[in-house]
């Protein structure tokens, strides 16, 4: 990599050389200005850091972020609010709502009645967490794990609230976190990609979740989520094509590689470079995907502890225990997507459904990475794009009910990895609308998730187009109440 | 223009009076509420004195450099001068009724006073001298003495309303101070450094607001004009941690709103502190409160885990030793230590681990997990000083080779999930080591056994993790029947499975359900040649048995030559056209939208089918495969007929039918709607027409919309 850095830098013309020391000086001025900590001692300012290295001491290695595509309600989850029982079918009160919008799927509604959960609650663990019924196993694992409930977005519908949380901008088109943390931190195994993607369907209300979610936008392609399917191929052309052996194939890479060469001593393109590395990690795939995937030799408890359908491809429950099986190999960024969390209506029935899919599966990893010891140094989050609305859309009936996307605040979950367990942070008002303590943006979100992983996130940058970019843009705190 | 100017100069003089006055009676005198207020001006016309005078100094000393003739440029530097005096005089005065206000005294305070008071005296004495226009190089030397004593009583200024060293702060060390916790002692440095941080700037002996002077312990613990910071060893009546956590817009907030605030850490620790009795001398090894340890290392991290005693490995050869199936990456961003880690079993060798022996003293974390390592490979691994952490999870190594991990002095914590390790050998292992968490989940330590190694060696942990006893008890999933489809032409073979291994598959195919008394096993495979209601269940001992899972396997006999629709299906539920009628493929009952593209869906509009045939068929029935939802408002149609004609026969109505309408609770389901067929003359072209629903009936939600029809299979027999 030197070599190649160093034979780039030789192809700098005159010109260009002295546009950049003109503009240099200008910078260094401008610089000291914007980044207060340009010239002071402790550090080396902006890409005074190689990529593909923590910056400081990490508490985490790697991420398993269980994501629940749709939003799952706070109030039927973590969010314990018994004053939405006493006041059901009441009005939500102004001085609550202060006119903050809605979507078009209620904004036109004449009343917004206020609906209670159709779940009990009660409290766990040694911080007396409360959880709802629907999550048994996950109220077992309440001393595990630090439950946020004052986090909230910019966004207010699915695909910008999904992609705000996967890359840090409600458009698209920038990287995802996995790939921020690929190009932060370099792969551990070189045999797998540094960012999996696992992708399962519950029965519930569903969105779609695509492959822009996953993507490198501008950086380098090596760092693009690679997805995992159920079935027989789960990396996609992977395989040999029909006709092709073992031997064949490494002939056919070896001499591509030798033309790939000649090409790159000819103009010098670090890009070729990285695709004969890409040729040989796909080489490599073809054993180590196998070995990783193959969950037929787990034993029994464990298949109890995950439940049965761990042993289903495709399910939720399987992909928890392929997450495990990725995390064991060195895959620093393990993406699981669970869809059908959008309940607009029928809630208890569909919620039921969902959290049955989910729960005790995501208990299981947790305890599962806890026994072998890696909950040490791997983070698992838990949790979806925004939470649902205290008041009900549609017709209000005690066992049926809808609630529409409430941005403004929700809950989710973490684990291992550095984050304080047995916690319960942040807090919303009695009617679960406004957050009243502790708010914790997305971007705050990212900012204490790069920290974990031993990354600042001020300084992992990229530059592209003229500026440079952050999974936090210009924002972001490092929530330092939540670090162990 | 005059006058303004003499009124100007007398102006002066009086404030000047005024203030040599103030200064030789002022600590005398008891002001009055509104010049207090007008005290408060200080810190905004403190400015005009340092820019006037600046800008009088730069004028002059670069006059020659402007296109004005002298006597203008002498005029225009005059004012500037005399405006200059006029705003130093004022900001004087007011400087010293600030100065009268509690939490206002101390050194920086008497410099300030006394080089603000010369600015004030000395300018006017400038002004003076320049307006004689005699004695340049003496005016020169004044206004250099000027502008020092101005700069000087300005960084005075700012370190009394921002600190001590505001300015040159931000050059300082930015980075989180280590303390080794193991010699700390609470407050001086753990407690103090905090308040350091966020109190000191305004309790000093400078500038103590409150009268609270929090530099020095004596002053601390006397407290202020509120009281004591902390009584006797009651939190409860702790003033300062009360002033904490108030509400940021209460008055007495500490620190108050838009200065930098503690985090709920750092009161969490000032409160343990103050509850452990506020003992300025107690080292954090014998704190009373067990709730500051875990605190302090959360704040001032252990210092044990991120320094190291040496120096870096060579990084060319670092690099080198990184190959496919082999990672040595530095643990972070400038530190000499290194983390090591192997994958793919296959590739593994113990030459592998050998080559690593070269960096031994770098190596703080190695991960052989999965690896074939046994006791030759411990051997090597026993050669690595500096070891804290070994993942052994799922290696071949037993009791023998963990007795080399004696010789790892550093080794805290270790991991041996999967492995056959004993008790034994864990606890003559840990009698040699100073280990601090031990993963034996999955090996022959059972949790009575970690609990006891646990009691013995205080400090340590063992976690022995999760195994399925009697009493775990779940229910098995479903079975899974091949093929999937339930329609078919020609007879074919059935095979079920279950994922879990082991499990019993019974079955039925009379519609009864199974049990295990009775229903036979399934074995390899059985075959389906008719119409078949199959019903299928897992049991297996330990489990609770898997629901009942039922498939009704439908046989449909010819396949038209051609099909067309009258009308398109609605855009949403278009199928594949007309052959997903005879695709074999049945829509799914089980999701939300009949989006699965096997359906066919009309809203308002009849459905109206054409087949034919090259050869014509004798029909006897015709089966209509629909979907019955009321929650996709999915009904059955409200009227059928069949119409058709043959060779030598005209159209004629085969059949004509009302379905059975859904009750109010109905579930959702597959409804298939047979016809028988009148006459069984032989047909070549046959029409099907089905008319949805118009009105949807009064208990469904939505009464008196149009109902949806949803076809995935017509069946021909």
């Amino acid at each position: 990599m030197k070599k190649q850095l160093k034979e780039s830098g030789l192809s700098i013309n005159r010109r260009q050389f002295f546009s950049r020391v003109s503009t240099g000086i200008g910078s260094m001025a401008l610089g000291s200005l914007l980044i207060p900590d340009l010239f002071s001692k402790t550090d080396g300012g902006t890409g005074g850091f190689p990529a593909g290295m923590p910056h400081f001491a990490p508490k985490a290695k790697r991420v398993i972020y269980m994501f629940q595509s749709g939003a799952p309600s706070q109030l039927e989850s973590f969010d314990y609010k018994p004053l939405l029982r006493q006041m059901m079918g009441e009005d939500l009160p102004e001085s609550i709502r202060r006119g903050q919008r809605l979507t078009g799927m209620t904004a036109n509604q004449e009343h917004f009645p206020l609906v209670g959960s159709f779940y009990d609650f009660k409290q766990y663990g040694q911080a007396r967490a409360w959880v709802s019924d629907l999550f048994p196993h996950t109220a077992k694992i309440a001393d595990e794990i630090c439950i946020i409930r004052s986090l909230y977005t910019e966004a207010i519908n699915h695909d910008p609230a999904i992609t705000f949380f996967q890359t840090g901008a409600q458009q698209g088109n920038r990287p995802s976190m996995g790939a921020w943390m690929s190009y932060g931190l370099g792969n551990e195994n070189q045999n797998l990609p540094a960012f999996c993607v696992l992708v399962s369907k519950g029965k519930g209300n569903g969105q779609g979740v695509y492959s822009k979610l996953w993507s490198n936008g501008f950086l380098d392609s090596v760092h693009q989520g690679v997805q995992f399917m159920p079935g027989s191929d789960p990396v996609l052309y992977l395989g040999n094509p029909g006709g092709t052996d073992k031997q064949s194939r490494r002939q056919l890479l070896d001499n591509l590689e030798i033309l790939n060469q000649i090409q790159y001593e000819k103009v010098g393109d670090p890009e070729i470079i990285a695709k004969i590395r890409q040729y040989e990690m796909a080489y490599r795939m073809q054993t180590s995907v196998p070995e990783v995937t193959d969950l037929s030799r787990e034993p029994d408890h464990v298949i109890k502890l995950y439940g049965p359908d761990c042993l289903v491809p495709g399910t939720y429950a399987a992909n928890c225990l392929l997450a495990r099986k990725l995390a064991e190999n060195g895959v620093r960024f393990i993406q699981l997507y669970h869809q059908g969390w959008d309940q607009h209506g029928n809630l208890p029935d569909e919620m039921a459904g969902q959290a049955k899919d989910v729960d005790q599966a995501s208990a299981a990893l947790v305890q599962d990475l806890k026994q072998r010891g890696l909950l040490e140094d791997t983070l698992v989050i838990w949790g979806g794009e925004f939470g649902r609305t205290n008041y009900c859309q549609g017709k209000l009936q005690k066992d049926k009910y809808g609630r529409d996307h409430h941005p403004r605040a929700f809950s989710a979950w973490l684990t291992g990895g550095g984050v304080k367990s047995g916690m319960v942070y942040g807090e919303t008002d009695d009617f679960g609308y406004n957050i009243v303590k502790d708010p914790v943006h997305v971007h705050d979100f990212h900012a204490t998730l790069l920290h974990l992983l031993g990354l600042d996130h001020e300084k992992l940058t990229y530059k592209h187009l003229g500026r440079r970019y952050r999974l936090t843009d210009v924002h972001g705190k490092v929530v330092k109440d939540l670090l162990a | 223009m005059r006058l303004l100017k003499e009124t100007t100069v007398n102006l002066i003089i009086g404030l000047n009076v005024f203030l040599a006055f103030l200064l030789l009676f002022g600590p005398g005198i008891d002001l009055p509420l509104p010049l207090k207020v007008v005290g408060r001006m200080h810190p905004l016309l403190l400015h005009f004195p340092i820019v006037l005078l600046l800008t009088a100094f730069v004028f002059e000393a670069f006059k020659k450099h402007f296109p004005l003739d002298r006597a203008d440029m002498g005029k225009i530097i005059q004012t500037l001068l005399l405006a200059g005096c006029l705003s130093a005089a004022v900001t004087a005065v007011l400087g010293l009724f600030l100065s009268s206000e509690e939490g206002y005294s101390g050194d920086t305070l008497q410099w300030h006073k006394w080089t603000g008071t010369a600015v004030s005296f000395l300018s006017p004495l400038l002004w003076w001298g320049y307006t004689l226009r005699k004695g340049r190089n003496i005016l020169y030397a004044g206004m250099v003495v000027v502008l020092g004593l101005l700069l000087v009583a300005g960084h005075f200024g700012a370190s009394l309303t921002h600190g001590e060293n505001y300015v040159l702060a931000p050059m300082g060390s930015t980075g989180k101070t280590t303390v080794d916790l193991s010699e700390a002692h609470v407050y001086s440095d753990l407690v103090q450094p905090i308040l350091k941080e966020k109190c000191f700037s305004c309790h000093n002996p400078d500038k103590a607001k409150g009268e609270l002077v929090m530099t020095d312990t004596s002053s601390f613990s006397a407290g202020g004009k509120s009281g004591k910071p902390f009584a006797a060893a009651t939190f409860g009546e702790s003033l300062l941690v009360e002033r904490l956590l108030l509400d940021i817009d209460h008055e007495h907030r500490m620190p108050p709103k838009g200065k930098p605030q503690l985090s709920q850490t750092e009161i969490a620790l000032v409160k343990a502190w103050i509850n452990g009795g506020g003992d300025f001398t107690v080292r954090l090894a014998d704190a009373p409160d067990p709730e500051i340890k875990p605190l302090a290392s959360a704040l001032y991290g252990s210092s044990a885990e991120n320094t190291y005693d040496f120096g870096p490995a060579n990084a060319a050869r670092i690099e080198q030793l990184n190959t496919s199936y082999r990672l040595v990456a530095p643990v972070a961003f400038n530190t000499p230590a290194l983390d090591v880690s192997f994958f793919n079993r296959n590739s593994f060798e113990l030459k592998s681990l050998e080559e690593i022996k070269e960096i031994a003293t770098q190596v703080v974390q190695l991960n052989l997990s999965g690896m074939p390592v046994g006791d030759a490979e411990m051997a090597v691994v026993a050669s690595f000083p500096n070891l804290r952490r070994l993942n052994l999870n799922y290696t071949g190594v037993t009791d023998q080779g963990l007795a080399a991990a004696t010789q790892l002095p550093a080794l805290r914590t270790l991991m041996i999930t999967g492995t056959e390790v004993t008790t034994a050998g864990l606890t003559s292992l840990l009698n040699a080591s100073k280990l601090s968490q031990v993963y034996a989940w999955n090996t022959l330590l059972g949790p009575q056994e970690a609990d006891s190694l646990m009691q013995i060696h205080p400090g340590l942990r063992i976690d022995s993790g999760f195994m399925a006893d009697d009493t775990t008890t779940l229910q098995l999933n479903n079975p899974r029947l091949n093929p999937e489809h339930i329609f078919f032409r020609q007879p074919f073979a059935l095979t079920v499975d279950h994922p879990v291994a082991g499990t019993d598959l019974l079955y039925t195919t009379d519609g009864s359900e199974p049990d295990s008394l009775q229903s036979p096993r399934f074995r390899e495979s059985i075959t389906i040649s008719d119409n078949t209601v199959v019903k299928v269940k897992a049991v297996k001992e330990g489990w609770i048995q898997s629901p009942v899972v039922e498939k009704s396997y439908q046989r449909t006999t010819y396949l038209p030559d051609t099909f067309s629709l009258a009308h398109p299906p609605h855009p949403l539920h278009k199928g594949r056209g007309a052959a997903t009628l005879f695709d074999l493929a049945e829509g799914s009952t089980d999701i939300l939208y009949a989006s699965d593209g096997k359906w066919l869906g009309y809203n308002g509009q009849e459905f109206i089918a054409e087949l034919g045939f090259k050869q014509p068929v004798v029909l006897k029935e015709i089966l209509l495969s629909t979907l019955l939802s009321a929650r996709l408002e999915s009904f059955p149609p409200y009227e059928v007929e069949i119409w058709g004609h043959g060779p030598g026969n005209p159209p004629e109505r085969m059949a004509r039918l009302k379905p059975e309408m859904p009750a109010k609770d109905s579930k959702v389901r597959r409804n298939i709607i047979s016809c028988p067929i009148a006459g069984h003359k032989p047909v070549s072209t046959i029409k099907i027409i089905a008319r949805p629903v118009e009105k949807l009936p009064a208990w469904h939600p939505n009464p008196g919309k149009p109902a949806w029809l949803f076809i995935d299979e017509i069946l021909l027999n």
